[in-house]
């Protein structure tokens, strides 16, 4: 692709993305973002699901900037947490806490946490362009697919979903069905049956996503989090300067150099995203290190790289469900909720049929970083204040907006009845150790795969060959396959573990 | 190990039993032609794949503990039993089969709690509650009603609510609800009873 196609490209982006509407969006969504990164108990996703009903009463340009801006605005304020009161409010800034909370201990909160935001803004202006060069050659592949490829391309993502899910594969593979099954509620678009819907009129559409998610992932949290004691006992570390000393940068630049590459590549991957670049580049700079043994002690190495990296990560995530239109985690699931309330529908088309949307969501995501830079640093003192909110408080908001949120969708009572089961279901995920993300994926590529495959098999007039004679469709199974074995393999297995554990 | 095998027990048995249903309900779903697949093509290979998963989850839990399904016995006998008696009981006063569905998940629910030790009861119940009554309410009693009776059921869930400090922030809350959905965002919601709810209209 020529230079000045990615020039007007941008200069399409910018002009959406600074629209004062749309830079307010973006702002608000940097500001959540920050906000519930920095309370533990609230995840991006939850937030997501959350704000969706609301996004309703947006453009759809604002609601997918704003929607964008949580979930790295989240990122950002998890690892606040994690270096002042070694609290990672999400599950990839964990690893930040290792050592940033140790660094803030010796008094260099100030240069962690500047040295944090600064590699994951350089990891996201990195990522950013990423995203606008390989966007249109993938999106011209796409447009190539027939359905069986996509059916196929599909069943890959779903089983690298199952090889990246932490925990049991087993459990995983069960849960992607069961989601599928899920998916399958309500009216065959194709034939016009109804399926499970046990005569209930407000099942013929089937369940909404925003049902299903904020059921999972809103309720079901709150419910395990009322019943875990609450300790956040808060550690006041002084600030003092968040200039870091020349040494720090010299030390760090390389680790975000690294982190951003690492992370950039596992966020494409479906199943990836911002907790697994941020653990692989954790191990990336151990391994580097001349003094390994020092990791754990506060080596700002190991805040630099692995902030990077799930900045790095969480911005090339939305690769392929920008150009693809599949969702590779539980938050790109989020954005894809978000376009079909208004409308679109995900995949290789957004780019041609709405390029304002397509580049002005993508500008708007650095535009994002770097107001997450300026909201963060001057601001630490208000986020910590934050943490003083209890949760017994924040519960009640939260149900609130579930509830609310749910409603303002149909305006049907039934659809909080079917929120409160789908709590319940969110609540027994948690107590057995089943992560609820490939659920999720499953339910919304479930019905989307059976679409494919009576395409494929139409046009195929009945020859299920079709799936591994096309030769896209075979390599993407066969990758499937390969990562399926290598997940069973034992040797394997235990590596994976091991690095889930770390 | 211990929680580990109840845990992979109690999902095997999830699987199962959903893959068992979904299998049950779809039975007659039509399976169409290799070119043109119909209803019943992916319910059916979908169910059994679940059915499949619990199984190995199953020898899973076997393998992680021998004795688990002794722990298990009486609460899944006791659960089958009472559904089985539903399922038959209910056509007998009028109801449907389905009804059976509620011991179902009330023995799995304990059963969970069983080979999982540690359920969260007060909020499980607390939360589902409160979410259910602001279905019930909202639709007729309006957005105030709704909110003072579901979040209170929410506060009765923990055992931390203070409540001079609830009452303040309820009224907050609602302040901030109707400024923001009703004025703001113009949701078509009432803010106060307007009709019975369409769920109450049988005592007419």
């Amino acid at each position: 692709m020529e230079l000045g196609q990615v020039f007007s490209n941008l200069a399409l982006g910018f002009s959406v993305a600074f629209s004062p509407l749309n830079l307010f969006w973006c702002f608000m969504g940097a500001f959540i973002g920050t906000a519930i990164g920095v309370l533990p108990g609230v995840g991006p996703v939850a937030t997501m699901a959350l704000l969706l009903p609301i996004t309703y009463f947006l453009t759809p340009e604002g609601a997918l900037i704003m929607l964008a801006g949580i979930y790295y605005g989240a990122q950002y304020g998890g690892s606040t947490t994690a270096i002042l009161v070694n609290l990672p409010g999400e599950a990839s800034s964990v690893v930040t806490a290792l050592d940033g909370y140790q660094m803030a201990r010796q008094g260099r909160a100030g240069p962690a946490l500047a040295i944090a935001a600064l590699g994951s803004f350089f990891a996201g202006t990195v990522a950013t362009f990423a995203i606008v060069l390989a966007a249109p050659p993938l999106t011209k592949l796409a447009q190539q697919f027939a359905p069986a490829d996509y059916f196929s391309l599909m069943t890959l993502g779903l089983v690298l979903a199952v090889v990246m899910a932490s925990g049991s594969i087993v459990k995983a593979i069960g849960m992607i069905f069961l989601g599928m099954l899920l998916g399958l509620i309500g009216t065959d678009v194709n034939t016009g049956n109804t399926r499970f819907t046990f005569d209930i009129g407000d099942l013929f559409d089937g369940i909404g996503f925003v049902i299903v998610a904020m059921g999972l992932f809103g309720i079901g949290e709150v419910i395990k989090n009322l019943g875990d004691v609450e300790r956040r006992d808060l550690v006041s570390s002084k600030i003092s300067g968040l200039m870091p000393t020349w040494d720090d940068i010299k030390r760090s630049s390389m680790p975000v150099v690294r982190g951003t590459f690492l992370g950039g590549i596992l966020g494409i991957l479906p199943g990836g995203g911002a907790v697994l670049g941020s653990f692989a580049s954790y191990a990336l700079e151990k391994k580097m290190s001349p003094t390994p043994e020092k990791f754990g002690t506060g080596m700002i190495e190991a805040v630099a790289g692995p902030e990077a990296a799930n900045n790095a990560a969480a911005q090339t995530s939305f690769i392929p469900m920008l150009t693809l239109g599949i969702p590779s985690n539980a938050v790109m699931a989020m954005m894809i909720g978000g376009m079909m309330i208004h409308g679109i529908v995900p995949g290789p088309q957004v780019m041609d049929q709405k390029p304002g949307l397509f580049w002005g969501m993508i500008v708007s995501m650095w535009l994002g970083n770097a107001m997450l830079v300026i909201l963060n640093l001057p601001l630490i003192g208000i986020w910590v204040k934050m943490l003083l909110v209890p949760y017994r408080l924040l519960a009640l908001a939260i149900l609130f907006f579930c509830c609310i949120g749910v409603y303002s969708l149909n305006n049907l009572w039934s659809e909080a009845l079917f929120m409160a089961m789908f709590g319940v279901l969110g609540y027994v995920f948690i107590r057995l150790g089943c992560e609820p993300a490939p659920l999720l994926l499953g339910y919304l590529l479930g019905p989307l795969m059976e679409v494919y495959m009576r395409r494929a098999m139409l046009l195929s007039r009945g020859d299920p060959m079709v799936f591994i004679e096309r030769p896209l469709s075979l390599t993407f199974l066969l990758i499937a396959l390969v990562a399926l074995i290598l997940v069973i393999l034992p040797n394997i297995r235990k590596t994976r573990e091991q690095a889930f554990q770390e | 190990m211990r929680v580990r095998a109840g845990q992979e027990l109690a999902t095997g048995l999830l699987f199962i039993l959903i893959g068992a249903g979904a299998l049950y309900i779809g039975a007659d779903y039509p399976m169409g032609t290799p070119q043109r697949p119909g209803t019943g093509v992916l319910p059916k290979i979908l169910s059994w794949c679940l059915i499949g998963t619990g199984g190995v989850l199953l020898a899973q839990a076997v393998v992680l503990e021998a004795g688990v399904f002794k722990r298990a016995l009486p609460i899944v006998l006791g659960a089958a039993l009472a559904a089985a008696a539903v399922a038959f009981g209910a056509p007998m006063v009028g109801a449907g089969p389905a009804w059976a569905v509620v011991p179902a998940v009330v023995g799995f629910l304990l059963l969970m709690d069983r080979l999982v030790p540690g359920t969260a009861w007060r909020p499980l119940i607390a939360v589902t509650l409160a979410t259910v009554a602001f279905g019930l309410t909202i639709d007729g009693l309006g957005l105030i009603v709704a909110m003072v009776i579901s979040l209170t059921i929410c506060a009765l869930g923990t055992p931390e609510t203070r409540w001079p400090e609830y009452v303040g922030f309820l009224l907050i809350m609602i302040a901030l609800a109707v400024g923001t959905f009703i004025w703001l965002l113009g949701m078509p919601i009432p803010v106060w009873p307007v009709k019975v709810p369409d769920w109450l209209k049988f005592l007419r």
